[in-house]
């Protein structure tokens, strides 16, 4: 027996799926053969090694997010035959809440953080004009990170995901957007209400924020995390708008914190 | 596939959300590992896991009940996962390293390094290779259920498993965790 051939074998036993006559050919030369008897040693331990990983449990939130995106999608795909109930009862549960009163020293602060996240400016090729989203930021139910809500916009050659969630403070909003095609976000806020404090992506990428209004640019595939900072207890609106020079769509996300999400 | 899981699908076509749902119950811990492990990044597998039920859900009603539901969906996440990796630029600011949720006692340092260890191996294999692995080992699929999720023959399953085996003991043996 050659090495390829015992090692394959050795492989078929290990793996559960060698006949006991190819069983009883492996063990017999196993008796005989110290040098395979290590190579068997060193390949059982890497099944074993293996076999000690566990599985992990997905974070809590993730059924919820899965079931928000399912709505998300049936309104801008529709399913096939019918949307399903339970997304136009998921829909009803978000409410508009009444937003804050001014606040002129926060928009100070807004201003200041504008300012510095300009200095984050990166180039990028030019946008296209397009197509509208808007989402709510509001407080969210308790909890270590709390989903407040997901959407999904899809144009010709280009797809556009938006989550926004809450763990403690600040706010976050994350986006996705896939396209073929040069997009640009624009994302509009009260700079009363809400500032920007950090905004991520996940690739060179082009960053323009005054007060009130951050614009975004991604070449391609481009994922941004922007960290937001809210005053008072009250929900802020925020509303995205996407320019795609495909085309454009629109949604509007509505949400109170004190309607949980199922 | 089980009759009920069959049944599922079929209540699932006709717009049963409940029926998704518990499509949804069902796979999504083995759909979150699945891309966890080829990701090796947990936000990264929470988002995959939602764009592939997602992907399920408005491709439904073009599959057939009749052939297994786990290697479609598998399929999905293992496509998904793949233009995930290709799309990653090597300065990536939001690529984390994969952490463990667990609080870190005593006895969970073992168990952590074990998993930690056994990542940054598979990270090293090519994605062929890493697939079959997280297949076989991870979700415990059999050579058959691995040929359906891959559309490979089981000849090439078996091949690749082998092939994908040799270079994970030579990555392991490199890094001091098994010996000759």
């Amino acid at each position: 027996m050659n090495s390829e051939t015992l090692e394959r074998l050795m492989n078929d036993v290990l793996d559960g799926v060698a006949t006991p006559e190819e069983r009883a050919l492996l063990e017999r030369h196993l008796e005989t053969d110290p040098a395979a008897r290590a190579r068997h040693r060193e390949l059982q331990g890497v099944f074993e090694l293996l076999a000690r990983v566990p599985m992990e449990d997905p974070p809590p939130e993730l059924r919820t997010e899965v079931s928000l995106a399912l709505a998300a999608s049936s309104r801008t795909h529709g399913p096939a035959r019918r949307a399903p109930a339970w997304t136009e009862s998921m829909r009803a549960a978000f409410v508009r809440r009444p937003g804050l009163g001014a606040a002129s020293a926060f928009a100070a602060g807004a201003l200041a953080v504008a300012i510095a996240v300009l200095a984050l400016t990166r180039s990028l090729g030019p946008a296209a004009p397009g197509l509208p989203v808007s989402g709510t930021m509001a407080r969210p139910a308790p909890g270590p990170e709390s989903l407040l809500d997901t959407r999904e916009a899809r144009v010709e050659g280009a797809t556009f995901t938006i989550t926004t969630r809450r763990g403690g403070d600040p706010w976050t909003v994350e986006l996705a957007v896939r396209a073929a095609a040069p997009t640009e976000i624009e994302l509009e806020f009260d700079p009363e209400r809400l500032a920007v404090e950090d905004v991520h992506w996940s690739a060179p990428a082009e960053v323009h924020a005054t007060p009130g209004r951050v614009r975004l640019g991604a070449g391609a595939d481009v994922r941004y995390r922007l960290a937001f900072r809210a005053r008072g207890e009250p929900s802020a609106d925020l509303s995205a708008t996407l320019r795609s020079g495909k085309g454009s769509a629109k949604e509007v996300l509505r949400m109170t914190p004190g309607n949980s999400i199922p | 596939m089980a009759a009920n899981e069959r049944a599922l699908i079929r209540s699932a076509q006709r717009g049963d959300a409940k029926a998704f749902e518990a499509i949804v119950a069902r796979y999504e811990r083995v759909l979150f590992n699945l891309a966890l492990r080829m990701v090796n990044d947990r936000e990264d597998a929470r988002d995959l896991t939602q764009t592939v039920f997602v992907k399920a859900y408005q491709r439904l009603p073009a599959f057939d009940p009749d052939r297994p539901f786990f290697s479609w969906v598998y399929r999905i996440m293992i496509n998904e996962s793949l233009n995930l990796l290709s799309r990653r630029r090597p300065m990536e600011p939001l690529a984390e390293q994969m952490e463990s949720v667990e609080p870190s006692p005593e006895e969970c340092f073992e168990r952590a390094r074990v998993v930690d260890t056994v990542q940054g191996a598979i990270m090293e294999l090519s994605e062929p290779y890493r697939e079959v692995i997280v297949l076989r080992h991870f979700l415990n699929l059999s050579h058959r259920e691995m040929s359906d999720a891959l559309r490979v023959p089981e000849k090439t399953v078996k091949s690749r498993l082998y092939s994908a085996r040799q270079r994970l003991v030579t990555v392991l043996r490199r890094r001091g965790v098994v010996h000759a």
